[in-house]
């Protein structure tokens, strides 16, 4: 959903800027030919994979599902996520926002590859898709992104659960 | 750290009872014999396994480490946790607190097969601890404790990682 009307959305109206430790999903759709889907933020215009922040009723999972398709259009089913990794260290995934915003994302990373649909931004949380090789994200990315994809290649690598 | 003081407790001056999603972790200790150890809640009397919510510049894994040292009083390395599930399906893991607080729970689940001391209950938390089968677990149980239980036996079982 967007911003306004959100979970988080409804909690800053009653702490404003504070900090706030924010469960989260991001997912990292993943092509045939091994890249992947990379979404440019509407918020601050820098590059990063597919997520955000739970809403009321939901889970880890649906939140991957509801932000995928929220930014890129894709659908994916929960059955097909395959979790990668949680990422949660304070230094690594606390996202300064341009309004003084601070949230400290507390996020479960799958993969998917299996989904239906075609990417395309929806012009508002995302103003462009692209996909590409892990190991190069468009530029500019954010800090949190290229942890995420540290994570990723490591998994990938070794088939193992990532704890950060 | 006591629920005074701690970051939820700040984040409830603001907001009151109203639902929050908080992330958090839930250890398992498990002995060599299999036996895992359950732990008795001082506020609702029923069984359950060491857990809590994040603080401040923490993590999902410093989460679990801090939970388990200050309910049990046993140290574990971070080397030795193993994320097997995550734990966040509403119906699951919504929390209603005798004062009517109402937290969502977005938790990582973690085992532990190695940590240094003797548990024993902190009588301010935990009233009573023991050593039992996953499989014969001390009743009356918490439901969410019901549902880690069994994400923990599909891990056992498959040793892939679990969502919930």
């Amino acid at each position: 959903m967007s911003f306004e009307g959100s979970y988080l959305w409804r909690l800053r109206r009653k702490v404003g800027h504070d900090l706030v430790l924010q469960p989260g999903a991001a997912v990292a759709a993943q092509r045939e030919d091994g890249k992947v889907l990379f979404i440019r933020r509407g918020d601050n215009g820098v590059w990063s994979l597919p997520g955000g922040a739970a809403e009321e009723g939901g889970s880890f999972a649906r939140t991957a599902v509801d932000e995928l398709r929220e930014e890129t259009g894709l659908v994916v089913e929960e059955a097909d996520l395959i979790p990668v990794a949680c990422f949660s260290d304070a230094e690594r995934h606390t996202l300064h926002y341009p309004n003084g915003d601070v949230a400290h994302y507390f996020s479960m990373f799958f993969l998917a590859r299996r989904w239906e649909g075609e990417p395309v931004p929806d012009g508002e949380e995302s103003l462009e898709v692209r996909f590409a090789d892990p190991t190069e994200p468009p530029q500019p990315f954010e800090v949190s992104t290229a942890r995420a994809v540290e994570l990723l290649l490591a998994y990938l690598r070794t088939g193992a659960f990532q704890v950060a | 750290m006591p629920f005074e003081g701690s970051y939820l407790w700040r984040l409830r001056q603001k907001v009151g009872s109203q639902t929050v999603l908080h992330p958090g972790a839930m250890v398992f200790l498990e002995r060599p014999d299999g036996a895992i150890l359950f732990t008795r809640r001082v506020d609702n009397g029923l069984w359950c396994l060491p857990a809590g919510g994040a603080e401040e510049g923490s993590s999902f894994g410093d989460t679990a480490i801090t939970e388990v040292r200050e309910e049990t009083g046993v140290v574990i390395d971070p080397a030795d946790l193993v994320a097997f599930a995550c734990l966040s399906e509403a119906a699951l893991h919504t929390i209603t607190y005798p004062g009517g607080d109402v937290t969502h729970c977005f938790a990582m689940l973690f085992l532990a097969r190695r940590w240094s001391g003797d548990p024993r209950p902190d009588e301010v938390e935990t009233s009573e601890m023991l050593w039992a089968d996953a499989g014969s677990p001390p009743s009356p149980l918490e439901p969410p404790a019901v549902e880690a239980l069994r994400l923990f036996a599909a891990y056992r079982d498959t040793g892939a990682f679990q969502v919930s």
